[in-house]
């Protein structure tokens, strides 16, 4: 067993990204920190997170609600409203700095480089136009389209994205439709000016387990059809198994585990990972618990000055209340952030 | 239920709405000091034969149930009994006047939109910074100022003031010039009244536009549309107002009666014979079927206008169901 | 719950209370809110001590310094009999107040009875009365007001009755809603629980939590009442001359314009900062009352 000491340093963030760091990706993460200014003080949503995706591959973001997953997907393409802000890391999308972009250049950026579907559809559609209109928007905005025109290719897209009868559709308002065909209809407004990177926040969430299989299915069709590179936000482990190429596992803010999807599931490393998995080492218990990781997540106003996780973690020691460990290679293309290499 | 049926089921909700409007109508009547036989004539018109028709055709000497069926059946007929101060059926009167209140009361809005849409769109976008501050404090000054005496002041300004500094007025001191004598002059006459009448109006509308579009500015699909890359004027100006308008529209009805409260004193102000100002006219002259006749009219058309607002709710949202 | 819980604290106890929950509010209020609060004392205070703050009798007629226009010794001028226009300005704070304040207490006390009983028993009167009021509630207050006055007739009082009743159905609605919202919250039923009649029920757990949103209706409602009353008085519906009120000065400095335009124009100002003041306070506290309006 080796133990780190690194504490958080920018050359300590440096070696972490640089550690993970793949040829050629489409998007690069490095050290990404989003922070919410509230009355209460600091609000530290994402909190130093690193993480790549090349073309053509799903990647997972993992975590429980408030762990900073979807923040993180919102401060990608810039949509971090105030009181919240990126404080600090660098994202680079096909090696230009997008938190740089603004006006024109942040415009052309979204809904046509990259595009992003949200968790709660029946929010996110606007109920005033018709799901025609939406979808055919961005053809508007980025392709000039006229609005008959995008109105034809809303109806393509509706048929791509698998919702019958498209043309007798296309005119009905958004709550005319069910959740799944919502989802439905998000995906295809996302996939409009076929994007290299589609964000998909919680896509599943808010539909039942038939449906949950054909929106997972119908992103990795797309994903492979078109050849663009897809960031799944999840909170369920069962959809990143089913879904991903590669895993990024977050906790309070930060990555814990990272790396290819059958490696990190068949050997989790990170007492996280391990209890999300449903496997702690904890010889005591005796039956298998229903809810793995016993207590809270910490205050992200008031992060411990350790690890985020050792509060909770079943392996934890006093160093871990110190230390703030980084992720480091654990086998190949897998990186742990604990201690511990393999607790 | 389609459109039509619904209609239908609202036209039918509004008849108990109407009942208790008439009631207290009658009851208006029935309040003034004195007989209610003299209030109905005009102090030289008392004659013994008068007094008996007045007498048998409101049932006066009978018990009051009787008295308010037979005052609703003649006002049911249109027939809301003659004005003794201007002579002449209440009806025909009245819808003289409403006619010429309407005509102050659209440019009236008009103007008021035109000021309250942008400053409102302004103050929600720039919350919290000195823009919205300064809009809130212009709106709640245009909220407080009295009407009556903004009308005073831009006719000393514009005509008695104007026309000792450049010779002549920049708007006539008051008066009507219909629109059938000539659009020039009439418009000349109507757009001090209605601008003043349209401070209040616009005040009042600048708060609502901004707060509903706060509310609206922090949905979902407003970021959504932000995320598909459209510009930030067409997300504030198409995706989020066109769902502001709803909230805006509701409280409609009460902003036509936030205008017509302004009518009654800024038509006396400009000589200007519109509703607000008969209401005055019959009150002075202590013509109680005139004032029943008024305040009936209002009635009706508040209660048709929030008719007419709820069918706009769902052409604005189509979430509603009928 | 027990007992104990909903056991009445001391008089002294609940005014402390009601101390810190005042000092609280102001804390939470805006500047213009605060300022505006400064301002309203400024006004009663002006009102209360009239007699002592004018530089004159607001009766006192002097023919020779008939129609001055504003000057060190007069401020806002004198008007044709020579009284003096600052003077009658501020004697005319009296009626302004006491129809603002007066007719909104009385609308509040006619209105929410009829709510809170409403609201508390349901059934198919309170169904019918909560409709009416719908009705004359959407009725435009000035119209109706100036109707029933042109019919009863102008004097403070009456002013004050009617401005009141035309008031009284919105605090109805406003008590009636937060009834129904509370009556089903777990202390109300606790405190049936335990025995507490009706009547104690409505008026020690239920009214305490409805009372913020009056408060704010009625710091708005203040403000139209001076409008209103402003707006009759000019017209010659409300007080009768020789009281000094802001409507009838603005009505009679109409016929000496343009050369002796001050007769009309301070008592103006004199309104709209009042009214200014009342509808300030009434959105700064709202804003406490009511947070989500104003964040989120």
């Amino acid at each position: 067993m080796t133990r780190t000491t690194a504490a958080r340093t920018d050359e300590a963030d440096r070696e972490e990204w640089e550690l993970i760091a793949r040829d050629d990706p489409l998007l690069s993460v490095r050290d990404l920190r989003t922070h919410f200014h509230t009355d209460e003080g600091e609000l530290r949503a994402v909190d130093g997170v690193s993480f790549e995706i090349q073309q053509g591959e799903v990647l997972g973001l993992v975590g429980e609600s408030g762990s900073g997953k979807s923040v993180t997907s919102l401060s990608l393409m810039k949509l971090i409203r105030s009181p919240g802000e990126i404080v600090d890391g660098e994202i680079l999308y096909d090696g230009e700095d997008v938190r740089g972009m603004t006006g024109e250049r942040l415009r052309r950026l979204r809904g046509n480089e990259m595009a992003m579907t949200f968790q709660e559809p029946s929010s996110a559609l606007n109920p005033v136009f018709d799901v025609g209109w939406q979808i055919g928007e961005p053809l508007r905005v980025h392709e000039d389209l006229k609005k008959g025109a995008s109105r034809e290719r809303a109806v393509e897209l509706m048929r791509q994205v698998g919702i019958p009868s498209p043309e007798a559709r296309v005119d009905d308002y958004p709550y005319q439709f069910s959740g799944g065909m919502q989802q439905r209809a998000m995906i295809a407004m996302a996939l409009a000016c076929e994007p290299n990177l589609l964000i998909a926040d919680e896509p599943t969430t808010a539909l039942d387990v038939t449906i949950e299989a054909a929106i997972l299915e119908l992103i990795r069709d797309l994903t492979d059809s078109l050849g663009m590179a897809t960031l799944l936000v999840t909170h369920d482990m069962g959809v990143v198994a089913e879904l991903c190429d590669r895993v990024a596992v977050m906790y309070a803010g930060r990555i814990v585990e990272y790396g290819d999807v059958e490696t990190v599931f068949e050997d989790p490393r990170h007492p996280y990972t391990q209890g999300l998995l449903g496997c702690i080492p904890d010889p005591t218990a005796s039956t298998q618990s229903l809810d793995p990781i016993g207590g809270e997540p910490p205050d992200p106003r008031e992060f411990p000055a350790g690890c985020h996780f050792a509060e909770r973690c079943p392996a934890s020691v006093e160093d871990c209340e110190r230390t703030d460990p980084r992720l480091r290679t654990v086998g190949d293309d897998h990186y742990s952030a604990c201690i511990w290499e393999d607790p | 239920m389609n459109r039509t049926n619904y209609l239908l089921k609202r036209l039918f909700l509004m008849i108990p709405v109407l009942f208790v409007i008439s009631v207290g109508i009658f009851l208006l009547l029935k309040l003034t000091p004195g007989d209610t036989v003299s209030s109905l004539l005009p102090a030289g018109q008392q004659s013994e034969a008068q007094i008996a028709y007045v007498t048998e055709k409101y049932g006066l000497n009978q018990p009051i149930h009787v008295q308010y069926y037979k005052w609703l059946a003649n006002a049911l007929q249109g027939d809301l009994g003659t004005s003794y101060s201007m002579e002449e059926p209440v009806t025909t009167v009245v819808l003289r006047s409403a006619w010429a209140t309407a005509q102050l009361g659209i440019i009236a809005a008009i103007l008021g939109l035109v000021v309250a849409i942008p400053v409102g769109l302004l103050s929600a976008a720039y919350r919290g910074t000195w823009v919205d501050e300064f809009g809130r404090l212009v709106s709640f000054a245009g909220i407080s100022l009295p009407a009556f005496w903004v009308g005073i002041v831009v006719i000393l300004v514009f005509s008695l003031f104007w026309q000792q500094w450049y010779g002549q007025t920049l708007v006539p001191p008051g008066g009507y010039v219909a629109p059938s004598k000539g659009l020039v002059a009439w418009f000349q006459h109507a757009i001090a009244p209605a601008a003043t009448l349209g401070i209040g109006f616009a005040a009042i509308m600048v708060r609502q536009i901004r707060s509903s579009m706060i509310d609206v500015l922090g949905e979902e699909y407003v970021r959504t549309a932000r995320a598909k890359g459209v510009r930030e004027r067409i997300v504030v100006l198409v995706h989020a107002f066109r769902n502001g308008l709803v909230p805006v529209v509701t409280v409609l009805g009460f902003q036509i009666g936030v205008l017509m409260n302004g009518a009654v004193v800024v038509e006396q102000v400009f000589q200007w014979p519109g509703i607000g100002r008969l209401l005055y006219q019959a009150v002075t002259a202590k013509d109680v079927p005139l004032v029943q006749g008024i305040v009936l009219f209002v009635a009706v058309v508040f209660v048709v206008l929030n008719l007419v607002v709820d069918m706009m709710y769902t052409y604005l949202d189509p979430r509603v169901e009928y | 719950m027990t007992a104990e819980n909903v056991q009445r604290p001391s008089r002294r106890e609940r005014i402390a209370d009601r101390l810190r929950s005042a000092r609280e509010t102001y804390g939470r209020m805006g500047r213009a809110s605060r300022i505006s609060l400064w301002l309203i004392v400024l006004i009663v205070g002006a009102a209360v001590l009239a007699p002592v703050v004018a530089p004159y009798s607001p009766y006192q007629e002097n023919y020779d310094r008939s129609l001055q226009s504003p000057s060190v010794d007069h401020p806002a001028g004198t008007d044709l009999t020579g009284r003096d226009v600052l003077s009658r300005i501020i004697f005319g704070t009296r009626v302004s107040l006491a129809v603002g304040v007066g007719s909104v207490l009385l609308g509040v006390l006619l209105g929410v009875p009829i709510g809170s009983v409403g609201g508390y028993f349901g059934g198919w009167i309170d169904e019918f009365a909560m409709r009416s009021m719908d009705v004359v509630i959407s009725f435009p207050a000035l119209v109706l007001a100036l109707a029933i006055i042109g019919v009863v007739g102008g004097s403070l009082w009456n002013l004050i009755l009617v401005i009141g009743v035309v008031f009284s159905p919105q605090y109805a609605r406003l008590i009636h809603g937060e009834v129904l919202s509370i009556k089903e919250s777990e202390y109300v039923e606790a405190a049936q629980g335990i025995g507490l009649g009706n009547v104690s029920v409505l008026w020690r757990h239920i009214l305490p939590n409805a009372i913020g949103p009056v408060i704010v209706q009625a710091t708005f409602h203040v403000a139209l009442a001076i409008i209103i009353e402003a707006s009759l008085s000019f017209l010659g519906l409300g007080v009768q001359p020789p009281q000094p009120t802001w409507g009838v000065m603005i009505a009679d400095g109409r016929r000496y314009l343009p050369a002796e335009w001050w007769i009309s124009v301070f008592p103006g100002f004199a309104i709209m900062i009042t009214v200014l003041a009342f509808n300030l306070l009434g959105d700064g506290l709202r804003e406490v009352y009511d947070p989500q309006l104003v964040d989120q």
